[in-house]
C-alpha cells in the first residue's frame, strides 16, 4: 500500500542529486552480490501489484511507476542511485527572481512511434496536467503557473513561486512527455490510449500489456541516450509474496520486489541470489488523528518516547533498516543523526501525567497488511510497548481501501504506516506530512501549524544554507508538536540474481535498469 | 406432438427460470454489498496523495456520485443487452475482457482437478470397499480424514517445495497462456485442489460400493457364478457412480472458492486472483462481473449434473 501513499510523495527541491549518491545520505545495503552479464536478453521482475492506468496523471503503484519511468520520457531523468541527470532537456535555467525556469531541449528528438518530439509536446503535455482536476499529482503541479514555447527546442515554465526542484521533479514519471495529439491541454484530458499504451520517449517502449498482469518493454531505438542493459524487460504481478520467492529460486523470474523483510534470509542464503535492503527517501510512521486522545500533544510525544524503536526495526523489518525519531530520514539532506531513538518510558510517564492518560487509557491502532507485511509484528510491539507506560493498546487489523477510507475520514486513532518520496528533495515529504493543503491533510491529522508553514515555504523555496536551516527548523517544531511518530527510515527488500548494474531499485522505490556505458 | 415438445422441455425452461431469478438476486446484491462496504474506487484509483477535489472530480468522471438507483438502473440496462460495462479501477478494460481471460485459467486447473479426483477417487473407494483385507479399508479412511484436514494451500505449498524447489521437475508458478504449455502450469495446482476432492470422492464411493455389495442383485450375481471383477463392473460400480456425480456437481462452488487460495500461492491469472484484486481496489464493476459470471456457471454446472443423473440412472429418467 505504500505503493499508495508511499509514491504519494514525489517532490522536488533540486538540491541533492549529488548528495544523494554521497555517503552522506544514507544508503542501500546488500547482504551479498553476485557478479553476471553486463547485458542480457531479457529480464524478468515479480512485482506484488499489477499495473491499472499508464496515464502519467493517474498511476499510483511500483509497478506503474516503474513503467513509466522506463517507457517515459522526461526532461531529467532519475536514476537508481539517486541522481539526476539531463533527459529530452539538456538544461534549464532560473531566472534571478526564481519565477521563471527555462529548459533547453536536444535536437532531433522522436517518440517512440518514430514522430517528432518538439517543445510543443511538452507543453501540452504539461498544461493538461495543470488542468487535469482528476490529477493525482497536482500538488506537484501546483508551483507552475504555465508552460510555453516560444521555439521547438525551448520551453519555458512561469512559475507561481521559486520552485527549485523543479529540475529534480521534472525526473518523475508525471511529468513524461505525451504527443500533443494525445491530450486536450484546455480540458484537462487525454485519449484513452495514454491509459492503456502511452507513447513517450524513455529507454524502452511498451510491447504489450492489455490490462493483464504482464507488462513488456523492450528498448526504445529511437531513444537519443545510452540503451538499457537489459533488451526487454516483462513485470509479472506475483501478489503472493512466497510465490513470487519461489519463482525467483526456481529461475522464472530474475527480480522479485517489494518482499517483505520477514523472507531476506532464507532468500539470501540462497545460491546465486542476492537480497537488497534499500532505504528510501521516507519513513516508517504511525499516523495520529489528533482526534481524542491524540488531540493532546503530551499523549503524542509520550507514544514516541515509549517505542522500542530498537525491537521494532529487529523483529518488523529485521534490522535492515535505521531507526529514526525525528521527521527527517537518514537518507535525505534534513537527516540529523543527533535525535535519539532511545526508548525513554519514564520520560514517557512523565509526560502523561496531566493528561486523559495520566492513570491509564485506551487506543485504538489500525494497520493492514496487504502491502505491509511487517505490521502485524509492529503492531504487538507497539502495543506491548504503550502497555508499559499504561495506555491499552486495541488492535485493529483492516484490508487496504478501509484503511485508507478511514485514514482520509480520520477515523482512527493510531496508523501503522509509511510514505517516501522519489527523490532527495523536501517539497513532497513536506507537502503531504506537514501542511494542510498537501494532499495528505497534513498526515491524515488535520495538523495545522503556521509557524511549520512558514518553515515549510522557506525549505521549497530557497537552496543551500537558507534551505539547511528551514530543514533544521522544521525538525525543531516536528519535535514540538509531534503530529505523528516516525520510527525507522523506509525500506524496501527485493532480492535478484542480475547484478545491480544490469537491473536494481533504488531510494525512489521504483525498478531501474542499468544504461550500457553508465 | 407440440404438448408432448413441450412437456419434455418443462423441466429445462424451469430451470433456465431459475437461473434467471439466481442470476438476478445475485446482481442485486453484489451490487449492494459492494457500495456498502468501506472504500472508495476513486481514492483507489488516485491514492492517497491525491487531494479531496481530485477525488471528487474523478468520482464525477465515474459516475459514482449519481444516486443509487440511477447507478443501478444504468447497469441494470446495460447488463441486459449482455454489457458487463469497464473496469472502474482500469480505464477502457472491459469486464468482459477480465472474465473471458481468467475464467478459462481457473475452469482449467477444476477440470484436471475434477478428472484427478475421478480417475483416484473412484479407484481407491472402490478398493476400500471391497478389499477383504481390514487394514486398506482402515488406512484409506485415514488417508482421507488426513486430507480433508489438509488445507489445499498447504498442500500447495509442499507441492511447489517438492516438485519444482527441489526437484526442479515443474514450475513453480505462473502462467505462460498458451497450451500446451499451460499444462505443466495448472498441474501442480489441482493436484493440490485434488487433494480436498478426491477424498471426498473416496468417501463417497466407498459408502455406495458397500451399500450396494449389500443389494440382493449382486447376492443374485454372486449366486449365478459370476466374477468378483464382472460383479464390480456391471453392477457395484455403476450404482455407485451417481452420488459421485453429485458430489462432483455440489462441489464445484467449492472449488471455484479453494482455487482463490491456490490461484495465489501458484500465481494464477484466474478469476479467483481477479476477483481478490478486484475487491481490493473497490473495482466495482468487475467483482459484480465475476459473482454474476460465477452464478451462472454455477447454474449451469447443476444443470448439467441434473442431465448427468438422467443419463447415468435410468430411474430418474423415467420420472421426469
Amino acid at each position: 500500500m505504500y505503493v499508495r501513499i508511499a509514491r504519494a510523495l514525489a517532490s522536488g527541491l533540486g538540491l541533492c542529486a549529488a548528495l544523494a549518491v554521497a555517503a552522506g545520505c544514507g544508503g542501500t545495503q546488500s547482504s551479498s552480490t553476485v557478479s553476471g552479464p553486463a547485458t542480457v536478453a531479457t529480464v524478468n521482475v515479480g512485482i506484488g501489484t499489477k499495473v491499472n492506468s499508464l496515464d502519467p496523471n493517474l498511476f499510483v503503484n511500483t509497478t506503474e511507476t516503474s513503467v513509466l519511468h522506463l517507457i517515459g520520457g522526461t526532461l531529467f531523468e532519475l536514476r537508481a542511485s539517486g541522481a539526476v541527470v539531463p533527459g529530452l532537456a539538456t538544461s534549464i535555467e532560473p531566472s534571478s527572481d526564481g519565477l521563471t525556469q527555462t529548459a533547453h531541449l536536444r535536437a532531433g528528438l522522436k517518440f517512440s512511434d518514430g514522430t517528432p518530439l518538439t517543445a510543443a509536446d511538452v507543453v501540452a503535455t504539461l498544461e493538461r496536467g495543470i488542468h487535469n482536476r482528476a490529477n493525482a499529482y497536482a500538488g506537484f503541479y501546483a508551483p507552475i503557473a504555465s508552460v510555453t514555447a516560444p521555439d521547438a527546442t525551448t520551453v519555458v515554465f512561469k512559475l507561481k513561486r521559486p520552485f527549485p526542484s523543479l529540475r529534480t521533479v521534472l525526473g518523475e514519471p508525471e511529468f513524461m512527455v505525451l504527443p500533443a495529439r494525445s491530450v486536450d491541454p484546455a480540458a484537462g484530458t487525454a485519449q484513452k490510449s495514454v491509459a492503456s499504451d502511452p507513447i513517450s520517449a524513455g529507454p524502452y517502449e511498451l510491447v504489450s500489456w492489455g490490462g493483464g498482469p504482464t507488462v513488456v518493454l523492450r528498448r526504445n531505438p529511437d531513444y537519443f541516450g545510452a540503451k538499457g542493459r537489459a533488451a526487454t524487460v516483462r513485470f509479472v504481478a506475483i501478489p503472493d509474496f512466497n510465490a513470487s520467492a519461489s519463482q525467483l529460486r526456481t529461475g522464472q523470474i530474475d527480480m522479485s520486489v517489494l518482499l517483505p523483510p520477514s523472507l531476506a534470509p532464507s532468500l539470501a542464503q540462497t545460491s546465486g541470489i542476492h537480497t537488497v535492503s534499500a532505504s528510501l527517501y521516507g519513513f516508517q510512521n504511525l499516523f495520529m488523528s489528533h482526534k481524542g486522545l491524540t488531540a493532546d500533544v503530551n499523549v503524542r510525544r509520550a507514544i514516541s518516547l515509549a517505542l522500542d524503536r530498537g525491537e521494532l526495526v529487529r523483529t518488523a523489518l529485521y534490522g535492515k533498516v535505521k531507526p529514526l525519531a525525528g521527521f527527517w530520514p537518514s537518507t535525505t539532506t534534513g537527516y540529523d543523526p543527533g535525535i535519539s531513538t532511545a526508548r525513554d518510558v519514564a520520560g514517557a510517564k512523565r509526560l502523561l501525567a496531566g493528561t486523559p492518560c495520566a492513570h491509564g487509557c485506551s487506543i485504538e491502532l489500525m494497520y493492514e497488511t496487504d502491502d505491509q507485511a511487517w505490521a502485524e509484528q509492529a503492531a504487538v510491539i507497539v502495543q506491548s510497548n504503550l502497555k508499559d507506560v499504561g495506555i491499552d493498546v486495541k488492535l485493529v487489523h483492516l484490508d487496504q481501501p478501509t484503511v485508507i477510507t478511514r485514514l482520509t475520514g480520520r477515523k482512527y486513532d493510531l496508523c501503522l504506516y509509511g510514505n517516501y518520496d522519489l527523490a532527495n528533495v523536501p517539497d513532497g515529504l513536506i507537502a503531504y506530512n506537514l501542511l494542510p493543503d498537501g494532499g495528505l491533510d497534513a498526515a491524515f491529522s488535520g495538523y495545522d501549524s503556521p509557524q511549520m508553514q512558514q518553515y515549510a515555504k522557506q525549505a521549497v523555496e530557497t537552496t543551500g544554507a537558507q534551505q539547511k536551516a528551514a530543514l533544521r527548523d522544521i525538525e525543531t517544531q516536528f519535535a514540538k508538536d509531534m503530529p505523528f511518530v516516525t520510527f525507522s527510515d523506509f525500506v524496501n527488500l527485493y532480492a535478484t540474481r542480475l547484478p545491480d548494474k544490469v537491473i536494481s531499485m533504488g531510494r525512489g522505490g521504483y525498478v531501474d535498469v542499468g544504461r550500457v556505458g553508465e | 406432438m407440440a404438448p408432448r415438445i413441450l412437456r419434455r422441455s418443462r423441466p429445462l425452461l424451469a430451470r433456465a427460470g431459475q437461473a434467471l431469478a439466481v442470476a438476478f438476486i445475485v446482481v442485486v446484491i453484489t451490487f449492494l454489498l459492494v457500495r456498502i462496504t468501506p472504500g472508495d474506487p476513486a481514492r483507489g484509483i488516485l491514492g492517497t496523495r491525491a487531494t479531496t477535489d481530485a477525488v471528487a472530480a474523478l468520482r464525477a468522471q465515474l459516475h459514482l456520485n449519481e444516486p443509487l438507483w440511477q447507478q443501478f438502473t444504468d447497469y441494470f440496462g446495460a447488463l441486459l443487452h449482455g454489457d458487463l460495462g469497464n473496469s472502474v479501477i482500469t480505464p477502457g478494460r472491459s469486464v468482459w475482457s477480465v472474465v473471458s481471460s481468467s475464467f478459462p485459467v481457473t475452469l482449467s486447473v477444476i477440470v484436471l482437478t475434477t478428472a484427478i479426483a475421478t480417475l483416484t477417487g473412484i479407484p481407491i473407494g472402490l478398493w476400500a470397499a471391497l478389499s477383504r483385507r481390514r487394514g486398506v479399508d482402515v488406512g484409506v479412511r485415514t488417508a482421507v480424514s488426513v486430507s480433508l484436514a489438509t488445507p489445499p494451500f498447504l498442500f500447495g505449498l509442499v507441492l511447489v517445495f517438492v516438485f519444482a524447489l527441489t526437484l526442479g521437475v515443474l514450475p513453480a508458478g505462473g502462467w505462460p497462456g498458451s497450451w500446451p504449455q499451460n499444462f505443466s502450469y495448472i498441474l501442480l495446482p489441482s493436484v493440490a485442489l485434488a487433494g480436498f476432492l478426491t477424498p471426498l470422492v473416496v468417501r463417497t464411493v466407498r459408502q455406495a460400493a458397500l451399500d450396494v455389495n449389500d443389494e440382493e442383485f449382486v447376492e443374485a450375481a454372486l449366486a449365478r457364478g459370476l466374477q468378483s471383477r464382472t460383479i464390480v463392473a456391471r453392477h457395484v460400480l455403476p450404482n455407485s457412480l451417481l452420488p459421485v456425480v453429485t458430489v462432483l456437481g455440489l462441489n464445484f462452488a467449492g472449488l471455484l472458492g479453494g482455487a482463490v487460495v491456490v490461484e495465489a500461492v501458484f500465481n494464477l491469472p484466474g478469476i479467483g486472483t481477479q476477483l481478490v484484486q478486484a475487491v481490493q481496489q473497490r473495482d466495482y464493476t468487475v467483482i459484480q462481473g465475476i459473482a454474476l459470471m460465477t452464478a451462472l456457471v454455477v447454474v449451469a454446472v447443476n444443470l448439467v449434473v441434473d442431465l448427468l443423473y438422467a443419463v447415468i440412472d435410468p430411474r430418474t429418467r423415467r420420472r421426469s
